[in-house]
């Protein structure tokens, strides 16, 4: 079978037609729907809907099926890939939550005051079961180790003092002081410089400790040194320390973004990314994100590819690849210097040296044969300019080389550049419009259902935006076959809806946007459509071997 | 001479409370540093209350032949922030080299848990140098540290930018 027509699957028309497919004819396509169908037989298990056993035959496509009943059921699949990863995602006041009962575990089976499991925990780390085995073995010693006081020992408590002026001078300031705190060790200093020390070590995570001992500040010290809620931020930093020693626990890397996502099964990553397919996740604020790396939802560029092309155009190599395809250097005093017109005969700016953009030699052996170079023919026998020759040409081919692969990135960048800069655009639009609407709904008394329209059609623009975008890095990387040109059409297809709609989100009157309500209601299931198409071309492309990941 | 830099830069002090506390401790700390003359540690004071140098002998140990020189530099927070501490080369005749030693690095950073979050406002200036003097001095192996070239290579100018991990408890 042919590359070309198993790509009639996802050729544009199919959309247009809307759906209305012919396959019965054609039992090349079918055999592609089937073979892809099996290849996916682990999500087939797991969300299989009507079709049953997950096993395909040619033959029951033929008869039973109409054809576009199998097709979206194979998109259907595609797009639940997402949901390979299970996760949860939490909020800031989740985990708290969580890192409170694991506290209040703590407690009762050590039997400790919460205080001093908290400690305890935090100075583990949040590792319970290490500190469980540890504080079995000798409790006195983990103890002493996180700075908790030891029962029975004739140390009193923590004290708030106050003296008359003259009476107490504090070791670290070096200044009289009035109004002190004691630990139970016995170290006193004054409140200030308490209270500096406590919120320069609270964003640490770790246990607070006396500043010349090991003694440990519990939570109701580091509430009166500095104030109501240190201990709070200390716990919430703690969060930071827990999501840190956790790998199953991810932060959402949006910015600003305070969310962790908790992947359920996170042994199963590398399996999922090292079959291509991106493991998205989406925090509580409905951030996607890739789990495996840290990144924007990059579907549906594999995350190998994904990781090369922000690396690349991060890299300022490219900046250096333009210097060496553009300019040469001045052979006396090598400053760049780009030639962008006129004559072979170059002056360098710099030192004013005068010579031949061909040759790099010195101008005055040109002689009177002006504006041309005549260096390769003074002695056509002379081997060593023979030799030079050689070289030249090879350096020549060379920058060639790197001034097609240079316009070819460039070309791709731009693109993918275009629409990041448009996903913001979008995303200011999307927020205005919706805030239009919801003054609407005020004012003229539109429901909080009717609107919601809006919503979807910005999420879906958002999102089809970013597949667009990432399809541009996956073009870069793709060979160039008959494949690639059925690649861009869908790509083509894709690009236009996705302008379509947002040119929608340009209307400024609110009540001129709920008349277009179907309006964006089609464009936005239309997108979808396309973008649906995106990806399981992406994949097929990814399945016949066409991304080979070069420059 | 360093007296005299002293009454100067107290008769200048200005009557800023919020940067009081740093000067007068400062000030206390310089004037034990001069009182206390430690063996083989020679603190050079400056004219800007927040650097100063100190010279660094080592006795008993042939590793440590010369003289070798820390600057200083001293944060507005501090105590609470440790000071930036590096060993420098200076162009004065026996000084001219960086210690060689497995937590030094050839641009004169130090890994030392103690300029990082092992300090605590109740460390002086003096008790960092006697300990800088002590893990040179109970130091037996001739040589750098094992990542030392990747290290130098993109170190920050500014060592409290590093996030040095402090694994190795045996000096």
């Amino acid at each position: 079978m042919s590359d070309d027509q198993s790509f009639m699957n996802y050729s544009p028309d199919e959309f247009e037609s809307d759906a209305e497919f012919e396959y019965e004819d054609d039992d090349e396509v079918v055999e592609v729907a089937s073979a892809s169908q099996s290849d996916d037989g682990v999500v087939d298990d797991d969300y299989d809907d009507d079709e049953g056993d997950g096993e395909f035959e040619e033959g029951d496509y033929e008869n039973d099926n109409a054809g576009d009943a199998s097709d979206f059921k194979q998109e259907d699949t595609l797009s639940t890939k997402k949901d390979l990863v299970e996760y949860k995602a939490h909020s800031t006041k989740d985990l708290v939550a969580k890192l409170s009962a694991q506290t209040k575990n703590i407690s009762s089976v050590l039997e400790l005051t919460d205080d001093n499991a908290l400690t305890l925990l935090q100075f583990y780390s949040w590792n319970s079961e290490r500190l469980m085995e540890e504080y079995m073995d000798d409790p006195d010693r983990v103890k002493t180790a996180a700075g908790v006081i030891v029962d029975g020992s004739t140390k009193a408590g923590s004290t708030f003092k106050k003296y008359n002026k003259g009476e107490f001078m504090c070791f670290i300031c070096c200044d009289e002081k009035t109004q002190t705190y004691q630990l139970s060790c016995g170290d006193e200093y004054c409140l200030d410089c308490y209270s500096k020390y406590i919120k320069d070590k609270t964003s640490s995570g770790k246990v607070i400790k006396c500043p010349n001992c090991d003694v440990a500040l519990n939570s109701q010290d580091l509430d009166f040194i500095a104030g109501e809620g240190e201990s709070f931020k200390l716990i919430e930093s703690s969060i930071k320390e827990y999501v840190e020693r956790h790998r199953s626990y991810k932060w959402c890397p949006s910015v600003d973004c305070p969310n962790v996502v908790e992947i359920l099964n996170f042994a199963d990553i590398p399996n999922i990314v090292s079959e291509n397919h991106v493991p998205v996740v989406t925090c509580n604020h409905n951030h996607q994100f890739c789990v495996s790396c840290s990144f924007e939802n990059h579907t549906p560029v594999p995350c190998g590819i994904a990781k090369q092309w922000v690396t690349k155009c991060k890299d300022d190599s490219e900046t250096a690849n333009w210097i060496m395809s553009n300019t040469q250097q001045c052979p006396k005093c090598d400053s760049s210097i780009e030639k962008n017109g006129g004559c072979n005969h170059m002056t360098c700016k710099k030192c004013r040296y005068e010579f031949c953009w061909i040759c790099s030699q010195d101008w005055t052996s040109h002689g009177t044969s002006y504006y041309q170079c005549t260096a390769f023919r003074d002695n056509p026998n002379d081997k060593a300019k023979n030799k030079e020759k050689e070289e030249l040409t090879a350096k020549q081919k060379l920058r060639n080389l790197t001034k097609n692969s240079l316009k070819k990135y460039l070309h791709y960048y731009n693109l993918y550049a275009v629409h990041e800069s448009s996903t913001k655009l979008d995303d200011k639009r999307c927020k205005f419009v919706e805030e239009k609407v919801r003054e609407l709904q005020e004012t003229s008394g539109i429901s909080w259902i009717e609107a919601q329209f809006l919503v979807e059609s910005a999420e879906a623009l958002l999102k089809a935006r970013k597949v667009l975008k990432w399809s541009y890095a996956f073009a870069y990387y793709c060979d160039r076959t008959g494949l690639l040109d059925i690649f861009e059409e869908v790509q083509a297809k894709l690009a236009e809806s996705v302008e379509n709609l947002s040119k929608l989100f340009e209307i400024e009157d609110p009540l001129e946007i709920v008349r277009n309500k179907l309006e964006f209601l089609n464009k936005s299931h239309f997108l979808q459509e396309r973008q649906k198409a995106m990806i399981s071309c992406t994949l097929e492309s990814i399945d016949y071997g066409c991304l080979s990941g070069k420059d | 001479m360093t007296t005299s830099i002293l009454t100067s830069t107290l008769q200048t002090i200005k009557t800023n409370w919020q940067t009081m506390s740093v000067r007068q401790r400062l000030l206390k700390e310089y004037r034990t540093l001069e009182h206390n003359n430690l063996d083989g540690i020679n603190p050079i004071l400056t004219e800007n209350l927040h650097l100063l140098y100190a010279d660094i002998k080592i006795f008993d140990n042939e590793l440590y032949q010369d003289t070798y020189r820390v600057k200083i530099m001293i944060p507005e927070q501090y105590p609470y922030v440790s000071p930036v501490v590096i060993f420098m080369k200076s162009t004065e005749d026996n000084i001219n080299t960086i210690p060689i030693h497995p937590h030094i690095y050839s641009n004169g950073h130090i890994c030392l848990d103690l300029l990082g979050p092992a300090w605590t406002p109740i460390q002086t200036i003096n008790s960092l140098l006697i300990s800088l003097q002590s893990i040179l001095a109970s130091n037996s192996r001739n040589e750098r540290p094992s990542d030392d070239e990747k290290y130098v290579a993109k170190a920050p100018k500014n060592p409290s930018k590093t996030r040095f991990v402090y694994h190795d408890e045996t000096i």
